[in-house]
């Protein structure tokens, strides 16, 4: 009884904390230790002071998580954005919303070199928003579907969080990666008809764009190279087994480097330490949350609650795919006020036990997750995609930004339905893993 | 007020500097991984204790940017909840929470003290191919938490400084809480 009141009251205390602006990896902190002192005492907790943060970062895996990002950055440096905003719109420029579909798969390419949703969105969102403006796309439009194309970033590989859920849930980070492709790119096709529809039925969203002839078509493609060579190294290393993880983000971040020097010789070095210090400042933003979710789940586990949350969900009279959506739906209201890390964070430690008790696939289940946190970014009130958006588009109503990005919810749900009902479409390439 | 102001600089200062830190060790981590991979693959002679060095690097990277990442808010809070309320409001709220990370942190700091020093005197080291030591990694977590708690001091103290003063809020603007968002963007505008 004690043990059930303990974690009610520590639970409310935890979403009031975050609720009142305390960074959340303190709020996590804060109350998993205040559990800990109130089952076992001071003695326990400040023993797992002493030993957990170091025993829970000082991992050969997670040196891959900087480096994804310093990848992404120096790619971001090295204009590969602006190539992949190029050649997707060469190649599909003259369709109903070309320009917006060209956007989509710049985003799709550009998300092959950077680990995290926000930083693909503002990036593409800087080059594609005015040029979709200046050929009189409506604005809706043009913003939705950068914050929306801005999503692939965490699901084509490489991806943060993706890492993480492959470290918490002991799944193989290589095959959650590899998982992640098939799903990107059907989500790359299902914006892609979406926006066709949407122009098809209003012509007035998106006027034709300039036509491209074949030659000008194929004279881009040679631009392809830079960003395919960092998708060969970073993808196709961990695909083919040359890299580990680890090394394919270490290679990644090399190639990217090489790049930059190429293209921009001496003044590469004014922008390596912004890079740098970007790559630096994420990765310790992720790994508090992590440190901080350590204690809290500690508490949780000597509290049993994933054990009888587990317990209770499976003794339902209803089918494992019911309990799959219950838990799915979970991240709906969490997504709008939370971010990717912290939420899975947060739910691992108690849906995962869920889902492993259900015999479902824990590479599918990570795969599902990162489109429910997919869908978060781009929800009213907090959709972080939007917000970046709205900083760049100055000019754009931010609800009309999340009207735009909302049609593109409907779509979410349409490919996350699919990866449902086939999870062959996650399952067939990590099956196939050396 | 003045001695505030030069204690804030002073604490900046060093967190830069932990930041730059952490940089070159950033570049040390990809370049020895990439040799590391190639030397192993070429001549089948990789090199001894990089997974060992990096494992201590991750560690020092984490931390060593800790303060930085708090002074550029970019550890994630919830801002929907309380940006309506009224500045002084939102200012005690966040002092709480300042205060309550304090603690925490002052703990960890505290602990990972002990831990490091501990590890130097029994000459703890981690198995491998090198014997490698384990302390520095753990000194960098109690010399980034101790700058953490310097900086969370000075927010506090400056936060306090607004509440008595009658809550004069110069930064009325709410910000969105993500990390991500303001370096992008800054990136991104170049």
């Amino acid at each position: 009884m004690y043990t059930t009141i303990v974690s009610i009251i520590a639970i409310l205390v935890l979403l009031f904390l975050i609720c009142m602006r305390m960074p959340v990896a303190f709020a996590l902190a804060f109350v998993g230790l205040g559990g800990v002192i109130a089952l076992q005492g001071v003695d326990c907790a400040l023993g797992l002071l002493f030993s957990i943060p170091y025993e829970s970062t000082a991992s050969w895996v997670f040196i891959c998580v900087p480096l994804f990002v310093l990848a992404g950055q120096l790619a971001l440096y090295a204009d590969i954005s602006t190539d992949a905003y190029d050649i997707g719109n060469k190649l599909f420029g003259r369709l109903p919303g070309g320009l917006a579909i060209g956007t989509i798969i710049g985003c799709g390419f550009f998300a092959a070199t950077s680990g995290v949703s926000v930083a693909t969105a503002a990036t593409m969102g800087s080059i594609a928003i005015p040029e979709m403006e200046k050929h009189g796309y409506d604005p809706k439009l043009a913003t939705g579907s950068v914050a929306a194309g801005g999503l692939l970033g965490i699901m084509i590989p490489p991806s943060v969080p993706l890492v993480l859920y492959g470290f918490i849930t002991e799944q193989s980070i290589g095959a959650l990666l590899i998982g992640g492709i098939i799903p990107g790119i059907m989500t790359i096709v299902v914006f892609s008809l979406g926006v066709v529809v949407m122009v098809m039925l209003n012509p007035r969203l998106a006027p034709l764009g300039d036509v491209s002839s074949l030659k000008e078509k194929i004279r881009a493609l040679p631009k392809a190279w830079r960003f395919l060579l960092i998708i060969g190294v970073v993808i196709g290393g961990i695909y083919s087994g040359v890299f580990t993880v680890t090394e394919a983000a270490a290679n990644g971040a090399f190639c990217a480097f090489i790049l930059l020097l190429l293209r921009h010789g001496k003044n590469s070095f004014k922008v390596m330490p912004q890079a740098l210090a970007l790559a630096g400042t994420v990765t310790s933003m992720v790994f508090i949350i992590m440190l901080g979710a350590t204690f809290f789940t500690t508490f949780l586990s000597l509290a049993r609650i994933p054990h009888n949350v587990t317990t209770f969900m499976t003794s339902l009279d209803v089918s494992p795919y019911t309990l799959l959506a219950l838990v799915l739906l979970i991240y709906i209201p969490l997504g709008m006020f939370l971010d990717t890390v912290s939420i899975m964070l947060i739910t691992l430690p108690i849906v995962f036990p869920i889902i492993q008790a259900l015999n479902f696939s824990g590479i599918w289940f990570g795969i599902l997750m990162i489109k429910m946190c997919e869908i978060g970014l781009i929800t009213p009130p907090v959709g972080l995609n939007v917000y970046v958006i709205s900083g760049i588009a100055k000019n754009v109503d931010l609800t009309d930004i999340f009207r735009g990005a909302s049609r593109f919810i409907i779509l979410e749900f349409i490919t996350l339905g699919l990866l449902i009902l086939f999870p062959q479409l996650v399952l067939y390439l990590p099956g196939l893993l050396r | 007020m003045r001695a505030i102001e030069t204690y804030t600089r002073v604490v900046r200062w060093f967190s830069k500097l932990l930041l730059y830190t952490s940089s070159v060790i950033l570049l040390i981590m990809m370049f020895s991984t990439v040799a590391d991979g190639f030397l192993r693959y070429l001549i089948h002679f990789p090199i001894a204790g990089v997974i060992e060095l990096n494992e201590a690097f991750i560690v020092a990277v984490i931390f060593l940017c800790l303060s930085w990442t708090q002074i550029r808010k970019e550890h994630v809070f919830v801002e929907l909840f309380t940006k309506n309320m009224p500045p002084r409001k939102r200012e005690i709220v966040t002092v709480i929470g300042l205060f309550l990370g304090l603690v925490v942190f002052a703990a960890l700091t505290y602990q990972a003290f002990m831990a490091a020093y501990e590890a130097w005197e029994i000459g703890d080291f981690r198995q491998g191919a090198v014997r490698f030591p384990l302390w520095p990694g753990k000194a960098t977590i109690a010399l980034g938490a101790a700058t953490l708690c310097f900086e969370l001091i000075s927010e506090i103290l400056q936060g306090m400084v607004k509440i008595l003063s009658g809550g004069e809020d110069q930064d009325s603007s709410p910000k969105q809480g993500d990390g991500l968002c303001d370096s992008v963007l800054n990136s991104a505008a170049e």
